[in-house]
């Protein structure tokens, strides 16, 4: 063993030429294996690159599971997630998690999203030259961009001259107080305070107009519906520089799923219409959308444990993201290789990282998926320690069998 | 995991949440249990041994007097031992608490529920909680459902015009935030009426209310015309700092049941109001008084309907 592994690969959904994968023994990926390369054998497997989730990990909540953060960063690990957002209230956890020696646990990259406001508390600007001084090129608010269109204004111009890129939730703080369900059928009829669309595109809108003005880069998360996507076409053929993602959640779910006060199906931003969720898949397809986060939203049983508008909005996703992706792909929504652009290389390019993918010079983080096996999602089986998913039960086709981070293995499938 | 409410071979109701899902056979079958209990009590038979050895607890997260009053009452006269529990919402949290309260309340053998809370769906979580051998009636939550209250409506009109199939309905006033409305819909629905419209301001309407089954009108003036029964709803002020509630003047002029309104609609219309009333704002002191009015006899029939509810869940 000489700390080079050669990996070769038949890629039978690809439309890359590359057949093998060869990494130095810094667990870099490089053109020629060498000679004497310890080499697998991933015969009938992919290759695929490891994801990157635009979704902001490590945010506050009264509810995270037991174990929280450490292990369920190994649990997305686990489901093949290299890089994660960090949320910008939780630079110290993500700090503490990297301090810590993880000998046993393998962890994701980290990518910290700064303050748009000094403590998220939207009444004054973070220091954005420290941040950017420490290597920090992406600012965010959380789930609340600030009301005050001054600050916001502000932000907008200190971030773009400090060359950062804002992320940006497009939810109406005042039209989104308090609701717990799209406007639509199921809240009419179950009597759930509602969240309308409007709340999504108003906040779109006061968006676009201000990177219009500031030519400050956004990325816009979460998007949920149709008509924010058409504002969303209209700013990208204006040339605006905005990019935009969608949740897997949003893909596949939808305000039906809420029938029967299905907590695990609250979650925030809403599932919204049957019609919006066609909508985001289009978006896929036509390259309006660039990205799809996990959404994914830890928590701990106690959480749901309460009438359906009291209970914490979240559900657990990572275990299911990348079947969900095959499921895009075998329903011949988008090819494979559009998939890996919208959970990995799209997401690299949005946050400004080089060295992601499988070509020469890349870092080794990757996995291997058996496209064709067939397994059901229990979420009491699941990685991540949460056990609050609207997946339940689902039947999949396509699991990962093992993952590397830094050229090192890091999770085997079998091994469990 | 969704509780089971649907009547089983036996015709028991295993729990009372909500209209909806419910077959036409049973919301007749509950007027009907209720028409014996009422006819009883016309000749002075005011208890009955049908629950004996019940017990049923009134659990309320929210302040009520009549619908609680009417519960206990019904209990009672079905002769079950009933334990009323006025609980502050504020102080129950997520988590263990909740189920803790409902678990040391099933552990002294408690037969039923009734629950009244302001959150939408309680009585659906509730009843997904507790052991097979609990039954949870839904005494009103949060904006969702007040089915006991909806029957008793239909038990009222039924009284008066038995010929269902044949009334046009009306409901006026805040259907967005009203558990009553949203469970009289579903109930006259599922009964069969020939038409059933609803007007409200258009801030007071859910987006999607046609989802419901339901025409949707904007002129009082013109939609009383041809109705048969014309419910009204509560202003609630309360709402006001949510949503735009048009002021008092301003919504008697607009969506207010005068005397001259009353006088389009069919003949011997029936008016109803879940109260409590607003008076000379939804509807005005001389129609809610007046001979066409049956507002009264909906608090009257809500024992009989209860009964007949309690009876179909816990008799053996």
């Amino acid at each position: 063993m000489n700390n080079t592994h050669l990996i070769n690969i038949q890629m039978p959904w690809s439309t890359s030429t590359q057949e093998v994968l060869a990494l130095d023994s810094k667990g870099t990926v490089i053109d020629q294996p060498r000679a004497d390369s310890d080499t697998i054998d991933g015969k009938g497997l992919t290759l695929l690159p490891g994801m990157i989730d635009l979704s902001e990990w490590l945010g506050h909540s009264d509810y995270r599971p037991q174990g929280y953060p450490d292990e369920e960063l190994a649990a997305a690990v686990r489901c093949g997630f290299s890089r994660v957002c960090v949320a910008p209230d939780s630079a110290h956890l993500s700090m503490q998690t990297q301090d810590r020696d993880h000998s046993e646990q393998a962890m994701p990259h980290l990518i910290q999203v700064g303050e748009m406001t000094a403590d998220l508390a939207s009444q004054t600007l973070a220091d954005y030259n420290l941040m950017a001084q420490n290597g920090l090129s992406h600012l965010g608010n959380g789930a609340c961009n600030p009301d005050d269109q001054r600050l916001m204004l502000s932000a907008f111009k200190v971030a773009q001259a400090n060359g950062m890129t804002m992320h940006c939730m497009a939810q109406d703080n005042d039209l989104s107080a308090d609701g717990c369900a799209h406007d639509g059928r199921l809240a009419a009829r179950l009597g759930l305070r509602p969240i309308p669309v409007v709340a999504e595109t108003l906040e779109l809108a006061r968006i676009i107009a201000l990177v219009e003005q500031t030519g400050c880069s956004v990325h816009l998360r979460e998007l949920t519906s149709a008509a924010g996507l058409r504002l969303v076409e209209q700013a990208k053929r204006s040339g605006l520089p905005i990019t935009a993602d969608t949740t897997m959640v949003h893909l596949f779910l939808s305000e039906q799923n809420l029938s029967g006060f299905n907590a695990s199906c609250h979650v925030l931003p809403p599932l919204r219409s049957t019609e919006d969720r066609d909508a985001l898949i289009d978006g896929l397809k036509s390259g309006l959308i660039d990205a799809i986060s996990s959404g994914h939203q830890p928590l701990n049983r106690d959480a749901k444990l309460a009438p359906f508008p009291s209970t914490e909005p979240g559900m657990s996703t990572i275990d299911v993201f990348l079947a969900l992706g095959l499921r895009l792909v075998h329903d011949e929504h988008i090819e494979l290789a559009r998939l890996v652009e919208l959970t990995v290389t799209q997401p690299a390019h949005i946050l400004k990282l080089d060295q992601v993918g499988l070509s020469d010079g890349c870092q080794g983080d990757f996995m291997l998926i058996d496209p064709y096996q067939e397994w059901q999602y229990s979420g009491e089986a699941g990685h991540s320690g949460s056990p609050h998913s609207g997946f339940e039960g689902w039947r999949f086709t396509g699991r990962i069998k093992a993952t590397w981070i830094n050229g090192q293995p890091v999770y085997q499938a079998d091994s469990d | 995991m969704s509780p089971r409410q649907s009547p089983s071979d036996t015709g028991r109701l295993a729990h009372f949440i909500t209209i909806d899902g419910l077959k036409r056979d049973t919301l007749v079958r509950i007027l009907d249990t209720a028409d014996t209990f009422q006819t009883a009590s016309d000749r002075q038979v005011r208890k009955f041994p049908t629950l004996r050895g019940k017990t049923i607890v009134n659990l309320f997260f929210e302040n009520s007097t009549r619908t609680l009053t009417t519960f206990e009452l019904a209990a009672t006269r079905l002769s079950a031992d009933v334990v009323n529990l006025k609980l502050d919402h504020s102080s129950t949290q997520k988590g263990e608490t909740l189920l803790d309260t409902l678990r040391t309340l099933e552990a002294m053998h408690c037969d039923l529920f009734i629950v009244r809370h302001s959150d939408s769906g309680a009585a659906h979580f509730i009843a997904s909680h507790v052991g097979d051998e609990v039954s949870v009636l839904n005494a009103g939550d949060g904006q969702h459902a007040h089915p006991t209250q909806a029957m008793l409506d239909c038990y009222t009109i039924r009284r008066h015009r038995p010929d269902l199939e044949n009334l046009r309905v009306l409901i006026v006033g805040d259907i967005l935030h009203s558990r009553v409305a949203r469970s009289q819909i579903m109930a006259l629905n599922t009964l069969g009426v020939r038409s059933l419209s609803v007007l409200a301001p258009p801030t007071l309407l859910p987006s999607a209310i046609h989802a419901l089954g339901v025409d949707v009108a904007d002129n009082l003036d013109e939609a009383v015309v041809d109705k048969d029964v014309i419910i009204m709803l509560r202003v609630q002020y309360e709402r006001m700092r949510e949503v735009h509630v048009p002021g008092p003047e301003e919504y008697r002029r607009q969506y207010g049941l005068t005397e001259e309104r009353l006088a389009r609609a069919n003949p011997g219309c029936l008016v109803m109001h879940p109260g409590p009333i607003n008076r000379q704002v939804e509807i005005d002191s001389s129609v809610a008084d007046g001979p066409q009015s049956v507002i009264l006899e909906q608090v009257g029939n809500g024992v009989a309907i209860r009964m007949a509810i309690l009876s179909m869940m816990l008799s053996s």
